[in-house]
């Protein structure tokens, strides 16, 4: 038992979400009652069950925890929230929604409520709604990366890429180091044929993360693209030579990791790797 | 465009496999025959984007070739449960195969029916300038969608619940972890 309390903690902590086994973890916790040997504790893990008991689809978990949460905590905000995920669970969206609207009515600033909200006119099938809400949502709270991700997400969902790398952009100057913000910004610029850029934020990938998969083969995709077309006359661009050790370079990599590892598609990849 | 067990199974372990994801990925069919051999799944990461994309295109093309296999068609299951509509980028995607394939189609996985002993497979066909959806497939006289084995829907749901869908890799995990075969999946297999 106080294993199982130590995990779902550590879960909380790293916001994993990993909803079979909290399910599996804390039900029994919440059916036995040792859950509420756990003080204040007790709290965090009937919320953290409920969610996942609703992602499991164990609706009955998910009502007594909510319950449990709701004689202690009365006209919480953060419960009613809860509530409204149940709804949304059953499917309920209109109702849910007007929970969602209801605390955001008595307080702007209310994160979780404005979060759902976003979340919920994309479930609907309102893109539109969706990212006018995040637009809404991010001019308070600027320094949310993962609303600038999720809000990234919306406009590559309609293929509105500039909008996506604009999003990306500010994730990274929140986030530097993250090597996967700087791979999908990446993308998303090769996407839109920004070929020069996308090959610095793949060679950045690379540098923050060695040897990293993608990250190397981004960049071959993108000096073959390169070489191929008459030398460019900006001078920020990056010259034929330097293109051409930057391919040998990745060439190199891509071939000691696939030589490394026993893959049995090496004979496809490596053809692909050494004849593009 | 009769479905074998493996083509059938592969694309719904991997909406398993990613329940909260929009996944995707292509249908292979023998170089000279209306029998959809395999699926060989793409991604679960992000399905926008086209730098992975044209990279996983060219290998699977490269692997067929060398396989007598062509690529034939195109699958996704989209994130949300009941959206059983061929995204923008969908359709481009199926558009691209059907440059090189007259007869190309794209389906959509219907996320209810997974668990079910009904097939989950809605096919789109290319008609009169858009990709509609083909009225009938899956029923006993339909002759241009079927399954090689009725039996293969209930035991898809057997599979799953088996936990085989834990086995399954697509190119986004190959590119995480290089030994994960995502064009064969002999593990599945």
């Amino acid at each position: 038992m106080v294993n199982a309390a130590k995990v779902l903690q550590d879960l909380r902590a790293s916001a994993e979400r990993k909803p079979d086994v909290v399910v599996r973890l804390g039900k029994p916790l919440v059916e036995n009652g040792a859950v509420k040997k756990l003080d204040a504790d007790a709290w965090l893990v009937y919320e953290q069950v409920a969610i996942a008991a609703l992602d499991v689809g164990d609706d009955a978990l998910a009502q007594r925890c909510i319950q449990a949460l709701e004689q202690k905590f009365p006209g919480s905000a953060r419960v009613r929230r809860l509530h409204g995920m149940k709804l949304e669970a059953e499917g309920e969206l209109i109702q849910a929604g007007e929970i969602y609207k209801a605390i955001l009515q008595e307080d702007e600033t209310n994160i979780l409520a404005a979060k759902r909200q976003v979340m919920l006119l994309r479930a609907m099938g309102l893109p539109s709604d969706a990212i006018s809400a995040l637009v809404k949502y991010l001019d308070i709270n600027y320094t949310d990366f993962e609303g600038w991700l999720q809000l990234a997400d919306l406009y590559l969902e309609q293929l509105m890429y500039s909008q996506a790398a604009f999003c990306m952009e500010e994730v990274i100057m929140l986030q530097p180091q993250n090597h996967i913000f700087h791979l999908k910004y990446a993308e998303i610029l090769y996407s839109q044929q920004s070929i020069g850029l996308a090959l610095k934020q793949f060679c950045r990938v690379v540098e923050l993360c060695k040897d990293h998969v993608r990250g190397l083969y981004g960049i071959k995709l993108c000096t073959s693209h390169l070489l191929k077309l008459s030398p460019s006359k900006d001078s920020t661009a990056t010259s034929q030579e330097d293109l051409k050790a930057i391919d040998l370079l990745a060439t190199e990599r891509l071939i000691a990791t696939y030589n490394a590892a026993s893959s049995s598609t090496k004979s496809v990849s490596t053809k692909w790797i050494e004849n593009l | 465009m009769k479905f074998t067990h493996s083509s059938y199974l592969k694309p719904l372990l991997h909406a398993a496999k990613y329940p909260t994801a929009t996944v995707n990925g292509v249908f292979l069919a023998d170089k000279n025959s209306e029998t959809i051999r395999d699926a060989v799944p793409f991604f679960h990461f992000w399905h926008t984007l086209t730098p992975m994309l044209e990279i996983a295109m060219t290998q699977v093309d490269l692997y067929c070739q060398a396989n007598g296999l062509r690529i034939v068609g195109y699958y996704e299951a989209n994130e949300r449960v009941d959206d059983e509509a061929l995204s923008l980028v969908g359709q481009k995607i199926a558009s691209q195969i059907l440059q090189i394939t007259p007869d190309a189609f794209a389906i959509v996985i219907k996320n209810d029916n997974i668990s079910t002993d009904n097939v989950a497979f809605l096919p789109y066909q290319f008609k009169e300038g858009q990709w509609r959806v083909s009225k009938g497939a899956f029923t006993e006289k339909n002759e241009q969608f079927s399954l090689e084995n009725p039996a293969s829907p209930s035991l898809v749901v057997k599979a799953i619940q088996d936990g085989l869908s834990s086995k399954l890799a697509d190119f986004d995990n190959h590119l995480e972890n290089v030994s994960a075969d995502w064009l064969t999946n002999k593990d599945i297999a």
